[in-house]
């Protein structure tokens, strides 16, 4: 009989366990909830029959309640979100399962600092195959160790909602998903999430997420991808710069319209499209439409739809020539993270001529509201406006270009060239097991280096063991000829790949 | 890169995850069993070995690794029959495991079966020229079968790339002295010795080799 004391111990926490007709091992999932040794739990099971789904034993535990409700993974996360009542939410579905230790490292984290109101852990993508016996577990990787990085997050997916917990109350401010975004619902929440808060990393392995080796899903569909991009959470955001894009071309508009819809596809950050157009038919789903004579010069359009614009920053895009996507984001970043505070950043289509720029929404105003007679770029300049085009260190993903870089000197053998790089990359940038990890991996292939890599690889395991960093260290003391050491690492590596949610304790 | 349906690309969190992962996690379980099983067999554990080999069989079952464990573990038991059969299976398997021929020849070699071992090294160093076990296999097999060329060819080709491997200098000596290519075995004998002065069972034979040479020698200089 469990002691109601323990129950209550500590915050209450909602899991939110979203169940679709197509997820196998719902049961494991739920059965890993239930198993957390954090147990002041409300557990919601939400899903079109979850109730037929879940085992009778488990829908007997007081802490599970059924939220039945149909739609896609968008209503079920809402639904359950507003049904939720604990102090914080996390999230489960029917391909993921947690250690026993998952809500209490994450609690702890939370509990202990006034600074973050959301926290991610590190969880392993479990890649099976169908065997005779069920599911054959081959391997349990990182999904992507990394500290938090808001830009990453709005370009990919690297952050895996299992591995998430956040305060009940930023779930209000994020806003009512998009159905359109499908199967990226997740990744849609946790982009919004990101615009009121930055997501404390806590780097330890608590969960799993299962990955069939061959996938028989075809990957997000265009139209999901777009649903995700456009997706907007209710402004303001304290951690996120807003982006107004303003298209304003001279004629008639359709080459505008054209432009949009390009910028639209390859744009990850959040932005409102404004097309300056004589007609609003012109205007692209989901841009604004400001109206403006077919005879009006692009200054005058550029005017005009400044004042409508709502963004803290505002790309006004050239009158003649197309932008990608890429050198508006590179602007944009340049702008956010690099420039000084007179500084916009030039947006140059390929053959010169026209121009447009990123620049502050204050700085656009101030410069037109001085100088309303000149030219637009004349009115910047004269209002002290230095504008120059985005430099290549400014580019966003530094991190993972120089990652590119070491991870191809070691391709092409240079192996500690690579370790090299990889532990200065380790100082500049942080997620030292990580990068300590890819080292000693690196100086092991070397084969003259084994001691150096043996030291690295115990550091690693000594804070953070995962099965590749345990497999690494039992090779290199097996070379050493300490294979009893060796064969202790590997029995540890194998336990962590043989649990499962029914196994009772920690993996490791 | 993930690719939408539609063929737009977004990254995916695969193109960042540190050097190949995903790609090593397909094998990463069967690694695991396959370095616990060896460390197992190592540290004469059978039992415990046989069982990681057979699951890694249940995870792999066409690569040849884990037979060859198995194989092995079944040679250090004592089981000839039991280890033919692995072996056997790993060689039909990867018909280029070197080991799996290696380890058929020394089952044949424990059953005295001279010619079909000394066929089993040949092929295993046909796919291995590194594989000293074969080699001294090789080696001891010939010694059963009084036939030598074919070692001689593989030693040499062996201490090519092997320079100062003084057992395999020895072997050599050795059969260059029951070729009696006297001139070579002293050649041999003296590379050995330079490399271990201490080692008296080459001067031993050395100063044996050097009296079968010594009236040769006495001769050529009477005719010159």
């Amino acid at each position: 009989m469990m002691d109601v004391r323990d129950i209550q111990a500590g915050p209450l926490v909602s899991v939110v366990l979203t169940v679709r007709p197509t997820d196998g091992a719902a049961a494991g999932a739920l059965r890993s909830a239930l198993a957390q040794d954090h147990r002041n739990l409300e557990v919601l099971l939400a899903g079109e029959d979850v109730v037929r789904r879940a085992q009778p034993s488990e829908l007997g535990d007081s802490r599970v309640r059924a939220v039945p409700c149909g739609g896609g993974q968008a209503a079920l996360l809402d639904e359950a979100a507003r049904q939720a009542q604990g102090r914080y939410v996390c999230y489960l579905d029917g391909e993921s399962a947690w250690h026993p230790h998952h809500v209490r490292t994450l609690v702890e984290a939370l509990e202990a600092t006034t600074e973050f109101v959301a926290a991610y852990a590190d969880v392993y993508d479990t890649i099976w195959r169908a065997g005779p016996n069920g599911r054959q577990v081959l391997g349990k990787v990182d999904h992507c160790r990394r500290s938090f990085d808001r830009l990453l997050l709005l370009h990919c997916d690297y952050i895996p909602l299992p591995a998430v917990m956040h305060r009940r109350e930023l779930r209000k401010r994020t806003g009512a998903l998009s159905e359109a975004s499908g199967r990226l619902a997740s990744w849609e929440l946790l982009r919004r999430v990101a615009c009121f808060t930055d997501l404390l990393h806590v780097p330890r392995v608590t969960g799993e997420v299962c990955v069939p080796e061959e996938s028989p899903d075809a990957g997000p569909t265009d139209a999901e991808l777009a649903a995700v991009r456009r997706s907007r959470p209710p402004r303001p955001w304290p951690k996120m710069k807003d982006l107004s894009i303003l298209l304003a071309a001279e004629g008639p508009g359709l080459d505008a319209a054209a432009d949009a819809a390009g910028l639209r596809e390859g744009l990850y950050v959040p932005f409102q499209l404004y097309l300056a157009a004589p007609e609003a038919a012109e205007a692209p789903e989901g841009a604004v439409h400001v109206p403006v004579g077919p005879d009006w010069p692009w200054d005058a359009r550029v005017d005009k739809a400044l004042r409508c614009c709502e963004g803290d920053a505002v790309a006004v895009l050239p009158a003649r020539g197309r932008i990608s996507a890429e050198q508006v984001t590179a602007a944009f970043h340049a702008l956010v993270a690099h420039a000084e505070a007179d500084e916009g950043l030039l947006l140059c289509p390929p053959g010169g001529g026209a121009w447009g720029a990123v620049l502050w929404r204050q700085q656009w105003l101030r410069a037109r509201n001085n100088w309303p007679a000149l030219p637009l770029r004349r009115a910047l300049e004269a209002d002290g406006v230095r504008l120059r085009p985005p430099r290549p260190e400014e580019r966003p993903f530094a991190f993972e270009r120089a990652f590119g870089a070491a991870r191809a000197a070691e391709e092409e053998g240079c192996f500690r060239q690579a370790a090299g790089r990889y532990e200065a990359l380790a100082g500049e940038h942080g997620d030292a097991d990580g990068l300590a990890e890819a080292a000693a991996e690196s100086l092991s292939r070397e084969g003259r280096s084994d001691p150096e890599a043996l030291g690295l690889c115990r550091r690693v395991n000594a804070a953070r063991p995962t099965v590749a960093t345990l497999l690494l260290e039992a090779r290199l003391r097996k070379r050493a000829h300490r294979t009893a050491e060796a064969r202790d690492l590997l029995l540890r590596a194998r336990r962590v790949l043989q649990w499962r949610p029914e196994r009772k304790g920690p993996p490791c | 890169m993930a690719t939408g349906k539609e063929g737009t690309t977004v990254l995916s969190v695969r193109d960042l995850q540190a050097g190949g992962d995903a790609r090593a996690g397909r094998t990463q379980h069967f690694d695991v069993l396959m370095e616990l099983g060896d460390c197992h067999a190592a540290l004469g554990e059978l039992d415990q070995a046989v069982e990681c080999y057979l699951e890694a069989v249940e995870l792999e079952p066409r690569r040849a690794g884990p037979h060859v464990g198995l194989g092995i573990a079944a040679l250090q038991a004592g089981q000839l029959d039991d280890a033919e059969y692995w072996f056997a299976a790993a060689a039909r398997h990867e018909p280029d495991c070197a080991e799996a021929y290696g380890g058929l020849a020394i089952v044949h070699q424990q059953r005295e079966d001279f010619a079909a071992a000394f066929d089993m090294h040949l092929k295993c160093l046909e796919l291995d020229t590194d594989n000293l076990v074969a080699l001294l296999g090789l080696f001891q097999t010939s010694c059963q079968m009084g036939s030598f060329a074919k070692v001689i060819q593989y030693l040499d080709l062996y201490l090519q790339r092997h320079p100062g491997d003084t057992s395999v200098l020895f072997c050599l000596a050795t059969l260059y002295a029951r070729e009696g290519r006297f001139e070579n075995a002293r050649g041999c004998l003296r590379s050995v010795l330079a490399l271990e002065p201490t080692k008296h069972e080459a001067r031993d034979m050395l100063r044996q080799v050097e009296e079968h040479i010594r009236p040769t020698e006495a001769l050529d200089a009477l005719s010159a």
